[in-house]
């Protein structure tokens, strides 16, 4: 009897069923794009899967992308999800992407906050700045060799940051380092190659790269703020970056280089190279600060064992490390070490590291 | 299974006579007895860390935590003192001072299961969530076996150190040393106050003794003196859990997480998702177990004044003040809990006290 009984109350749970969604009445975003038309407003889009399709071995996966358009965050996303008759599921979610325009005028934290505290968000989505607009980095994506676009988009980017192309920043490691006075991140930039977009494709869509057209060029010049550096052309630098590669292939897409985060936007672009070497410089080299009134110096100690260092040379390190100054973005974590020196909180605010940071000189070497 | 788990219930050595096989499994009760009061005590500490510590102090949290072992060594000492106290029968109404302390336990562990609930199904019913954690303990406690709680958290022992484990250390996450720097934070000061504040999650120190005691007046052999291992244990997981929070930085006070985000906070740093989820799954065996271990242990308590009182009863007395207040304060602690729960430190200490005096009059006597 009481067996029995058991039996009937382990059933209770089932009670939090009565509203229950299954799979085929849920759209599972695969990709989330973010950007600001010529009004200023704000356009998040989302890529799909289309529901049913890759089910068979022989049929390649179709994704959808839709969009909605809106004030604010909340709106829009309110937008997003009345326009579709699924409800929208984020634990799939591989990459959100920002258009360069709306980061580099708008605080990034409060929109990732936002989506890191959103129900059935997936915490270590990858974050990345598009050259162009971000909802056509959504639509040209194609995944290679008819593989699904999570499987594709995880081994791409995996393999991106294990050859240190492109850094590793995910969602919540975003929230967690954007404003946070010890360090500011390294965002991975994506692009639409230009030259492998498809020919159908109508004109006035934007698209990645130097082939944008000119109202597109004037508005992203427009983009400005006070710290860092407002969009153009002469960002574009001439060794290798997302949308610049001399290349053939059915993905236009391409995701290299990075984006620095300076006061809680972007501020500029670094190139494959210049990543390369300052994610080397992040992750091996040893950080000292040292400081005599307003006189700060930044010491970079590289590890002396030839093997490992991939040929980065000191000064390699200190021209870097001196862009990154000028796009006022601590990626290394000076800020964290300047903590090392106070013991309090209070003591820390007032050592004023954002200022010390641009104003500190360089001093890299091997030991 | 079941055969697996009636062999708990026996000896842990070979045995040569009746009485060596009763004391052995007075041995094993015992011990099961304090594994459930273990549990709830470090249950108790990591809710103070997760909820309140961590936003109060943030890279000083596992210093204040550490200083959580100056009342915690208080109420051992204490109520080691009392042992000789707690064997007389008549001495069993001092321990319902501490019911209060099971009751705001109770309330604590059921919001706090209702918010992670929430957070994973925000289309859970309300109501079903009510019904949920109400039924569930009180069904378990009444249909169980009459130990069912200690030899279950006995059981589960391994399960939720491997689990903790996957929350903190095999974590896979960018924990970095800086991070605990400044290492004073917002003062010295600051990291102790807070360290007050969590003495009322010590309490639980009591339990360690008063549950094997209140089973052993059912004729059981004498247990032998309770050790320090159910006391330091708990204690140390929580430094290592505040450690790894500092060393992390999950969070920022002014991100106005729920409950639910908080008990998973860490785990969302994860580098592999299938880890991340089983934050969940740690809070979700540990919140349980910490309930049955409450309602268990007020149920004894009860018992033992009031040998007659049916055990329904004393369980509804139990867990009746969180049940209300869950279906009052939905999603959200009740705004007056954060003021009360310090004082769960000093009833414990005033139960502790009066039994120790009660010990010294029968000395003399």
């Amino acid at each position: 009897m009481k067996r029995l009984v058991a039996l009937l109350l382990l059933c209770l749970p089932l009670l939090g069923g009565c509203e229950l969604s299954t799979m085929e009445r849920q759209t599972f975003v695969l990709c989330l794009s973010f950007d600001l038309d010529e009004e200023g407003k704000l356009v998040m889009g989302v890529e799909t899967p289309m529901n049913g399709s890759g089910t068979t071995s022989a049929a390649s996966p179709e994704y959808t992308v839709f969009s909605a358009t809106g004030d604010d965050f909340e709106s829009t996303l309110s937008m997003l999800a009345a326009s579709t008759p699924c409800s929208l599921n984020f634990s799939q979610l591989k990459l959100c992407v920002f258009s360069y325009e709306l980061a580099a005028k708008t605080d990034l934290r409060d929109y990732l906050v936002k989506l890191s505290n959103m129900t059935t968000m997936r915490p270590d989505a990858t974050v990345m700045i598009a050259i162009g607009k971000a909802l056509d980095v959504l639509s040209e994506q194609n995944p290679d060799f008819g593989m699904r676009l999570s499987t594709h988009l995880e081994i791409y980017l995996e393999r991106m940051r294990n050859l240190k192309l492109s850094p590793a920043t995910t969602l919540i490691t975003c929230v967690r380092d954007i404003g946070s006075g010890r360090t500011d991140p390294l965002l991975a930039i994506c692009a639409v190659n230009p030259a492998l977009k498809p020919k159908k494709e109508e004109s006035g869509k934007a698209s990645g790269g130097s082939g944008g057209s000119s109202e597109e060029k004037s508005s992203e010049a427009s983009a400005a703020f006070s710290d860092g550096e407002a969009w153009s052309e002469r960002l574009l630098v001439e060794e290798a970056i997302a949308g610049m590669l001399p290349r053939t292939g059915v993905n236009p897409v391409e995701y290299l280089g990075s984006a620095a985060i300076g006061n809680g936007r972007v501020s500029g672009l670094l190139n494959v190279e210049e990543t390369q070497i300052a994610l080397y410089a992040k992750r091996s080299a040893t950080l000292e600060v040292a400081m005599d009134g307003e006189r700060t110096q930044l010491q970079i100690w590289l590890p002396t064992n030839e093997k490992n260092d991939m040929g980065i040379t000191p000064q390699q390190v200190n021209d870097v490390m001196k862009k990154l100054q000028s796009l006022h973005c601590d990626a290394l974590g000076f800020g964290s070490v300047c903590a090392r020196t106070v013991y309090t909180d209070d003591a820390w605010r007032q050592l004023n590291v954002e200022r010390r940071y641009l104003e500190a000189e360089l001093y890299v070497s091997r030991r | 299974m079941m055969q697996w788990l009636k062999q708990m219930r026996q000896t842990r050595t070979p045995v040569h006579s009746s009485a060596s096989q009763q004391e052995e499994r007075a041995s094993g009760l015992r011990i099961s007895y304090q594994a459930l009061s273990a549990v709830q005590l470090t249950l108790q500490l990591l809710l103070w860390v997760v909820l309140w510590a961590y936003d109060a102090t943030q890279q000083t949290v596992w210093q204040s935590t550490v200083l959580t072992a100056v009342p915690l060594v208080i109420l051992w000492l204490l109520w080691r003192r009392a042992e000789a106290a707690e064997e007389n029968p008549a001495n069993g109404w001092i321990a319902l001072l501490l019911l209060p302390c099971l009751w705001a336990d109770l309330y604590l562990m059921m919001q706090a299961s209702g918010a992670l609930m929430y957070s994973m199904i925000p289309e859970f019913p309300a109501w079903a969530r009510v019904l949920l954690l109400t039924l569930f303990p009180l069904a378990t406690l009444l249909l169980g076996r009459s130990r069912g709680a200690a030899y279950g958290a006995y059981t589960l022992r391994f399960v939720l150190l491997g689990l903790f484990a996957l929350s903190t250390v095999l974590l896979l996450s960018d924990v970095r040393v800086e991070r605990l720097w400044p290492l004073l934070g917002k003062g010295a000061a600051n990291t102790a106050f807070s360290a007050l504040w969590g003495g009322g999650a010590v309490w639980g120190v009591a339990l360690l003794f008063l549950l094997p005691r209140s089973d052993r007046q059912r004729g059981m052999t004498p247990a032998k003196p309770t050790g320090a291992f159910f006391v330091w244990l708990p204690l140390a997981l929580c430094v290592l859990w505040a450690l790894w929070m500092a060393m992390l930085e999950p969070w920022r006070p002014d991100q106005g997480l729920t409950i639910g985000q908080k008990l998973v906070g860490m785990s969302r740093f994860s580098g592999s998702i299938l880890i991340a989820e089983t934050g969940a799954l740690f809070w979700m065996l540990l919140l349980p177990t910490g309930m049955m271990g409450a309602l268990t242990a007020g149920n004894q308590l009860l018992r033992e004044v009031f040998p007659k009182l049916p055990a329904l009863v004393g369980a509804l007395i139990t867990i009746g003040p969180g049940v209300v207040l869950v279906c009052i304060y939905q999603t959200e602690l009740a705004p007056f809990l954060t003021d009360l729960l310090p004082y769960r430190f000093a009833l414990s200490l005033a139960a502790g006290l009066l039994l120790c005096l009660r010990a010294g009059k029968e000395k003399k006597t």
